[in-house]
């Protein structure tokens, strides 16, 4: 676990749509520069969350806190990375991935200096004036990435970026996100239906439950990395989630 | 290996223009044997698919079925697609009903194989129900109960279950295993899913990215229903994410 800094708080956070509850009462902290994965049975509302933490629908009841501030899209950094691939059309690669310190006015310089860096990082080096109709579906989802990445944000909320990837795709995938959150440290949500992934990946793991969600239960997943998906240890962690939430 | 003569004999390369898609791909299929197709992808396993059914002429060689040139409209080739393939205004047993329109079976006999594989993919008390009106899952559900409402020589299923996630994949996974336990069928999956395809093969043919060749063929030994986390399981997984490339798509432009 990364050091214990409260950034994130959710406080009896709470989202009805009509007369249908889909979040009851949600508290949970989320820690500075912490991996933290929800899983959750199909249609146990993980998208609204992720509508109500960018602030696109408002909660019925309760709050989200960073930094013990109610959050606000324009003082708080948050950045999403959706399942879909989100990157303009008529800009090049490196435009796009500057778009965000653009928005947020940074100097020019330091542009550039970010933007380089995350180039290197997710090797588009030599694509950097390319358009996105130019360059693959896989090198898309890096720009997708290496933008959310660039500025230091609050929050980074991914909603199963990779679930449209092959396997080996997203294996790939999960590994270069593992190798940028620890370069650069950041707070990070990840949503999935994937186990297997959830405990590739997060330092914590939230169980939620079926409509109307709660959180079932929390899991510490102290693996090193990289990780064994085959380790007996892995399987275990697995095994429990898959029994907490499974439906089928 | 399994023995006998087999019922399907696929030896093809195909082409579109200059685009090599195909390399020799030679394989057979056997009667009442769950054979799956896995690849990355853009490897060309629609191509593939679409050449197996009759719908597409290969650039060279031949598939056969029984020993004869594959011809839809003389064998009986179920098909299922990836992109739904519900007709909106027709409810869930109309959409089921179209297989045997097509093959002019109606009546008591029609109403009775509906019925019967409505239960099957457990859809009985929807059969009034429009495909607006039903889960993701259940639509994929009509598909499959469309293909084997028919005798059909062969079913192919190509990346049925891709957009769906990855927990209602089990549900679905294991209801076809138990609809092809009920109902004796040839079956081509198509996948680019290695869990996927360990989970329901009795034989999988794993194949390279663009061109595809045949990289390797494994017999699935494993008692069905298997579980996903046995150590034999993830050790057969585990061999074949080795024997592929990440695809160019992706690895492209990384170095």
């Amino acid at each position: 676990m990364s050091a214990q800094v409260e950034k994130i708080r959710f406080e009896s956070f709470t989202k009805c749509f009509g007369d249908l509850l889909v979040l009851d009462n949600i508290d949970a902290t989320v820690y500075e520069n912490e991996f933290l994965c929800i899983v959750g049975p199909t249609g146990c509302g993980k998208t609204t969350l992720a509508n109500l933490v960018c602030g696109l629908l408002p909660p019925t009841k309760g709050k989200v806190t960073v930094d013990g501030s109610e959050v606000d899209p324009r003082k708080h950094n948050i950045a999403f990375v959706f399942q879909e691939v989100a990157i303009l059309p008529w800009r090049t690669v490196k435009d796009n991935i500057r778009l965000g310190l653009e928005l947020k006015r940074f100097p020019p310089k330091e542009i550039e200096a970010r933007v380089n860096e995350m180039i290197d990082l997710l090797g588009l080096r030599g694509f950097e004036n390319s358009f996105p109709n130019q360059i693959s579906g896989g090198m898309k989802q890096r720009v997708d990435i290496a933008r959310a990445f660039c500025a230091e944000t609050d929050l980074l909320f991914m909603d199963e970026p990779f679930c449209q990837n092959d396997e080996k795709t997203r294996f790939y995938m999960l590994n270069l996100l593992i190798q940028l959150w620890e370069k650069k440290k950041r707070t990070i949500i990840f949503v999935t239906h994937n186990i297997e992934e959830a405990v590739y990946l997060a330092e914590r793991i939230i169980v939620f439950t079926q409509k109307p969600t709660k959180i079932r239960e929390e899991i510490m997943v102290n693996l090193s990395r990289p990780r064994d998906v085959s380790a007996p240890e892995f399987v275990k962690i697995r095994e429990r989630v898959t029994e907490l939430i499974k439906w089928w | 290996m399994p023995v006998g003569k087999p019922k399907i004999e696929v030896d093809v390369a195909h082409r579109y223009d200059s685009l090599m898609v195909l390399d020799h791909i030679r394989f057979d299929v056997y009667e009442n044997e769950f054979l799956c197709l896995l690849g990355p992808s853009g490897c060309g396993k629609t191509t593939m698919a679409n050449l197996i059914a009759g719908l597409l002429k290969p650039r060279a060689g031949s598939v056969k079925l029984d020993g004869e040139p594959v011809n839809p409209q003389k064998h009986n080739i179920s098909y299922v697609f990836q992109a739904r393939s519900c007709l909106p205004w027709r409810t869930v047993k109309d959409n089921v009903k179209i297989a045997l329109e097509i093959k002019g079976i109606s009546g008591p006999v029609a109403e009775e194989k509906i019925a019967n594989v409505l239960q099957i993919v457990g859809l009985k008390g929807f059969e009034n129900y429009f495909p607006n009106q039903i889960s993701g899952g259940m639509k994929q559900r009509v598909a499959i109960a469309r293909a084997f409402c028919v005798e059909s020589d062969l079913l192919i299923l190509d990346e049925p279950f891709g957009s769906l996630d990855a927990q209602t994949r089990y549900v679905m996974q294991t209801e076809v295993l138990r609809i092809c336990e009920k109902m004796k069928r040839t079956v081509i999956f198509i996948t680019n899913n290695i869990e996927e395809s360990v989970f329901l093969a009795d034989r999988l043919i794993v194949f390279s990215s663009a061109p595809a060749k045949i990289i390797k063929e494994i017999e699935v030994k494993l008692p069905k229903p298997r579980n996903v986390t046995h150590p034999e399981f993830l050790s057969i997984r585990t061999s074949i994410s080795k024997l592929t490339d990440i695809s160019q798509d992706v690895a492209g432009g990384y170095r």
